[in-house]
């Protein structure tokens, strides 16, 4: 809404009728204006509240010494606000008592001694009425006690006339009417009131009153009052009560304060224990917690140093052997490799002359070619896995166009599929897909994929399917075949599993494939998952991101295919 | 989470009224019950109201009950309605009326009271003769069938011998010009405990009004009483503030004061009296802290010098009652043909000193002045010259001049005028006679009435001027005064025609007019012409030419057992 400035001097309609409206309409958005204002400003204000609160429920959650001095805050503020609160009515209250009984044993003395003057003024005399009284109000006054500062006031009574004698005014004109009416019923009473001082302001008072008994009945009647001020006591307990605030308040502060430092006392050992174990877990096995003393966190020193020392030695242990079982599985390959070597010459030999033998010899020697092949592939996978477990594999990533890469994978893979009666289905997207990867390994990947796919495919349709996101790209292998289980996908991934022991292997594998692959997709960074059903076939994904050194965090493919055929289901 | 919040709920009621430190308001608190008071009753109560009385009964009964001593005349008040006991202001005045008095009822609730008044005492004690007639209409109302009275008047009307019953006439004293000598003001105080502490009230708050500023001093004024006069046994103990307890001769001037003033009442037994100032008692050289009468006997108000003997005169010459001797000089030898004279006592010698008379003759009187016992001089002439009267404290006689002024003479000194202007109005004087203290005249005046006896109060300026004032005649009843004689300072003694008008009698009268007595005549031959008295003298007429004196309540010759002495004009020298 737009504040429109007031129309002058009415161009549109006459002045008179319509500057009033206007003038309403303008205050009515104002008062909007305002309003928004307000509400802006008060929801503001709770958002700030809800974010203070929300800060504050967090440190509680993390802070161990938040948490126990806040703890202590409330129940030691508690408690001291209780004891503050008893103390201080407990003073009080004997403080006022000791003042009423005071104030009541002088007014009471002061009664014996206004009778015996009392009895001094002569029947039918004005005038020595009022010397008496005043006589008698200025030797009262003499009389201290105590109950500290005081005004008296003498009234004598005669029928209706009233004959009062004051030391102050103002005590006189403040005497309520129903402690009035009590001691002019003959007996002593005692009321809190409000009296104006010297300045006028009211203070409070303790009034006490009291009949003087006059040796005659009826007619006469002479009351005596007695003022109190309780300015002292006011300003004592005044006193009191901040001195027991501020002393409330100091303790409270000052047991949080201890309660905070005495934590801090543990809470230290434990943030350092903590972060020791953190290195400890992150690698640095020579990280030891220093032991002082002999207390519990000693104790707790001690067994983490002892923990400490017996998993680095296993941990050493372990590396040293699965050093020496890497060593001895390269020499091994490498050892291998060279006999290996001369039988294949050899078998070659005989493999090119194999016309020359009889059909079984020659057999013999096709076989024997073959299966020092598939000896030679399985050596050399033997030899890439030793060096993903020594961490000797390098990683050459250069950018390169996925999508061509499939192309090559599955132009390659055609004539095995052909052989297997299966059709390749490839969708990508008609962009290119530019990955940093090392493209060698990719391909080894997808060739294992779509070969595995092929194998247990049954002769289906395998689906390859390429798409990426901003951070990743992904393919999916997906074949329709005989499928796995859940408890089979945990372990297709292990080194030497075969889903079905019993399974003739037609394609060379040496069972290591996936197990190679999946090193590869973890060197890249990405995934490599793998979804099966039993009877719908199995689907094989990889993720990679786009750039080398890139997290995944999620997949532009999802793991589970969108539909399943039911198994039987014709294409 | 609603168990915490209830609990904080809860901590902050239990909290909020303790953090308060005094209470500002609260209930009354009641200490004690009532005390049972004691049903003392000092004195004869009057009687109550009778219940079915009638109107003309009632208003009786009242008169009758304002005679009490419970303040607030409570039996009084039951005879008014409540509206009227609440209102009556008993404190204004009393009305002393004769005891014959009539009651008549006018109309239903209507009571007429006419009575002669005695005289009325007003809120100070103070009594002033009256002489009129008091009527006054009483309205009553029937309340609860009984007759109440609904418009009493403020104050006291009281029969004569209840007001005698209980009221005390005390003197208190105030100091004179001089300072050496104490003046009696008669007041009328309710008897009773409070009787001390009233009489010293009266005492600070100052003479009456016949008794102004210049004619007496009171030294107690500005001065209050600290707390009431205790007495212990025979000991009245004053304890006064706003005084300065520096030794002075004021100090020694209210310590007589109270000492003389306390120990003359007549109802309370008071011997010695301790004046105290704010606690201490007042420290004066040569006297106790327990002073008495005798220790102030120099300020006795009814001091006589030890040398006034009564004179009279015979054919002009002096003689002195005693023996009847003639006073030595030629006074004594009739050498001035002396009708009247006086004669006046030197106070520090304390020798008859200053003799004064008048010789009458053809053109008028003269005035012979001297001392005592040497020869006299001619010191002043006039037409008329009468009534010589000695001023006590001062060695100066008055005399009265032509019947409407007064002039004093002192020895040595040349005669001069008391200012008395309204002394002419009155009527022509043919008595003045000066109080022994010297501060009141007695004068007889004749008016328009007749011979009446007044009492006027010498004021003296600081200038040295004296005025004669405040002319009030205290006995409207006495119609045929002869003479007058000062008693003592509180007391006349009058020759009047008695009230049969058979005869001149002697009368005794205080002077602000209470207590007119007749004294009775028994032993004079015939009746008094003159009469002279003094403090502590057997007063002296002159009846039938022989001078008598009154002793034991008759009136006896001069030498007992002697013949009747001749003489006229008998007087004291003060």
């Amino acid at each position: 809404m737009t504040r429109t400035a007031p129309p002058r001097g009415g161009s549109e309609a006459p002045a008179a009728p319509a500057e009033p409206p206007a003038g309403a309409a303008q205050l009515r958005r104002v008062r909007r204006g305002v309003r928004r204002r307000t509400g802006l400003a008060r929801r503001r204000a709770q958002r700030v509240l809800r974010e203070q609160i929300a800060g504050a429920v967090g440190a509680w959650r993390s802070s161990l010494q938040v948490r126990i001095g806040a703890i202590t805050m409330v129940v030691a503020g508690t408690v001291v606000v209780i004891v503050s609160l008893v103390l201080f009515s407990q003073i009080r209250d004997q403080l006022l008592s000791v003042k009423e009984e005071a104030a009541i044993d002088q007014a009471q003395a002061g009664v014996v001694y206004a009778q015996g003057q009392v009895a001094t003024i002569a029947a039918g005399d004005g005038a020595s009425v009022r010397s008496a009284l005043s006589r008698t109000v200025n030797a009262l006054l003499q009389r201290g006690g105590a109950a500290g500062d005081f005004e008296v006031v003498m009234i004598h009574r005669s029928g209706d006339i009233e004959r009062p004698a004051a030391s102050r005014r103002a005590v006189l004109e403040a005497l309520p009417a129903d402690l009035r009416a009590d001691v002019a019923s003959g007996g002593q009473s005692r009321k809190y009131f409000p009296v104006p001082d010297a300045s006028g302001e009211p203070q409070p008072t303790l009034l006490v009153g009291a009949a003087v008994p006059t040796d005659v009945s009826g007619v006469q009647q002479v009351e005596l009052y007695y003022a109190f001020p309780l300015a002292q006591e006011v300003e004592s307990l005044s006193l009191i009560r901040s001195t027991v605030v501020i002393s409330g308040i100091a303790l409270t502060l000052f047991v949080v304060g201890i309660g905070v430092l005495v934590t801090r006392l543990v809470v230290d050992p434990v943030r350092r224990a903590a972060g020791i174990a953190q290195r400890l877990a992150e690698g640095d096995l020579e990280e030891r917690m220093t032991v002082r003393g002999e207390d519990d966190l000693a104790r707790l020193a001690t067994s983490f140093n002892a923990m400490a020392d017996s998993l680095q030695r296993q941990i050493t242990q372990l590396e040293g052997l699965s050093q020496l079982q890497q060593r001895f599985t390269s020499d091994v390959s490498h050892e291998l490799r060279t006999p290996l070597t001369t039988v294949q010459m050899a078998a070659d030999v005989l493999h090119e002359s194999r016309g020359e033998f009889a059909p079984h010899v020659a057999r013999s020697a096709e076989l024997l070619r073959a299966e020092l092949d598939r000896f030679e592939a399985l050596l050399t996978d033997l030899l890439e896995i030793s060096r993903y477990d020594a961490g000797a594999a390098v990683l050459d990533s250069e950018p390169a166009d996925l999508g061509a890469l499939v192309d090559r994978v599955v132009d390659g893979m055609r004539a095995l599929a052909h052989r297997h009666a299966s059709e390749l289905l490839v969708s990508r997207p008609d962009d290119a897909v530019i990955a940093e990867v090392d493209a060698r390994r990719v391909e080894r990947i997808l060739r294992n994929l779509v070969g595995n796919a092929i194998e247990h495919g049954a002769g289906r349709p395998i689906e390859i399917t390429l798409a990426a996101n901003r951070t990743a790209a992904a393919v999916t292998v997906r074949d329709q075949g005989v499928g796995l289980s859940s408890a089979e996908a945990q372990h297709v991934f292990d080194r030497f599993w075969r889903a079905d022991p019993s399974r003739v292997r037609t394609v060379g594998g040496s069972g290591l494939g996936l197990s190679i692959s999946l090193e590869d997709a973890r060197l890249h960074g990405g995934w490599l998952q793998v979804w099966g059903q039993p009877g719908a076939g199995a689907q094989f994904r990889l993720t990679l991101p786009l750039t080398a050194g890139g997290e995944l965090t999620s997949s532009p493919l999802p793991l589970r295919p969108a539909f399943i055929r039911r198994p039987g289901t014709p294409v | 989470m609603s168990r915490v919040r209830v609990a904080v709920a809860a901590a902050l009621l239990l909290a909020l009224p303790g953090c308060s430190t005094v209470p500002m308001t609260s209930t009354t608190v009641q200490i004690t019950q009532a005390p049972a008071r004691p049903a003392e009753v000092i004195g004869i109560e009057p009687l109550r109201p009778e219940p079915g009385a009638a109107p003309e009964d009632i208003v009786k009964s009242f008169i009758d009950a304002a005679a009490s001593t419970r303040p607030g005349h409570p039996v009084a008040r039951e005879h008014l309605t409540e509206d009227a006991a609440g209102s009556w202001n008993d404190e204004t005045g009393i009305t002393v009326i004769d005891q014959d008095y009539a009651t008549v009822t006018t109309d239903t609730g209507a009571v007429e009271v006419t009575a002669d008044v005695v005289g009325t005492i007003d809120p100070r004690g103070v009594f002033t003769v009256g002489g009129g007639t008091y009527t006054r209409q009483y309205t009553l109302d029937p309340v609860d069938e009984e007759w109440r009275i609904t418009d009493p008047p403020d104050g006291l009307v009281l029969l004569e011998q209840d007001f005698q019953r209980l009221y005390e006439e005390a003197a208190i004293y105030f100091v004179d010009p001089t300072g050496q000598r104490l003046v009696p003001d008669p007041r009328y105080v309710l008897a009773g405990e409070a009787l001390p502490t009233t009489i010293v009230e009266r005492l600070i708050a100052g003479p009456s009004a016949y008794l102004p500023a210049g004619a007496v001093q009171n030294p107690l004024t500005g001065a209050q009483l600290r707390s009431n006069v205790s007495l212990d046994g025979q000991l009245a103990v004053v304890d006064l503030t706003g005084l300065s307890a520096e030794p002075s001769p004021l100090l020694s001037e209210l310590s007589a004061q109270l000492v003389w003033t306390l120990t003359q009442l007549r109802n309370v037994s008071i011997q010695d009296v301790e004046v105290r100032i704010d606690g201490e008692p007042v420290a004066i050289d040569d006297v106790p802290n327990q002073q008495s009468v005798e220790n102030w006997v120099s300020f006795n108000p009814e001091a006589v010098p030890l040398e006034a003997v009564g004179h009279y005169l015979v054919n002009g010459a002096l003689r002195t009652v005693t023996t009847g001797e003639p006073t030595p000089g030629p006074a004594g030898q009739g050498a001035y043909g002396l009708t009247e004279a006086t004669a006046s006592v030197d106070a520090a010698s304390g020798e008859l000193s200053f003799l004064v008379g008048i010789r009458p003759e053809a053109a008028g009187s003269t005035l012979f002045a001297g001392p005592y016992a040497g020869e006299l001089a001619n010191v002043l002439s006039s037409a008329r010259l009468a009534s010589p009267s000695v001023a006590t404290t001062r060695s100066e006689v008055w005399v009265v001049r032509d019947s409407t002024s007064v002039v004093r003479v002192q020895a040595g000194g040349p005669p001069q005028a008391v200012t008395a202007p309204t002394l002419p109005g009155l009527g022509l004087t043919e008595v003045l006679r000066l109080s022994p203290d010297a501060v009141r005249a007695a004068l007889v005046v004749e008016g328009p009435g007749g011979r009446a006896l007044y009492v006027g109060t010498v004021v003296r300026a600081e200038d040295g001027s004296v005025a004669l004032r405040d002319f009030r005649a205290i006995a409207p009843e006495l119609s045929r005064v002869v003479d007058v004689a000062w008693r003592d300072s509180g007391t006349l003694l009058v020759l009047a025609g008695d009230a049969e008008q058979e005869g001149i009698v002697p009368y005794s009268v205080g002077v602000d007019g209470w207590g007119l007595t007749q004294i009775p005549t028994a032993g004079l031959p015939s009746q008094p012409r003159s009469i002279a008295a003094a403090p502590t003298k057997q007063p002296l007429v002159n009846a039938g030419g022989t001078i008598w004196q009154l002793a034991g309540g008759t009136w006896v010759t001069l030498v007992r057992g002697q013949e009747p002495l001749e003489g006229a004009a008998p007087f004291y020298p003060l």
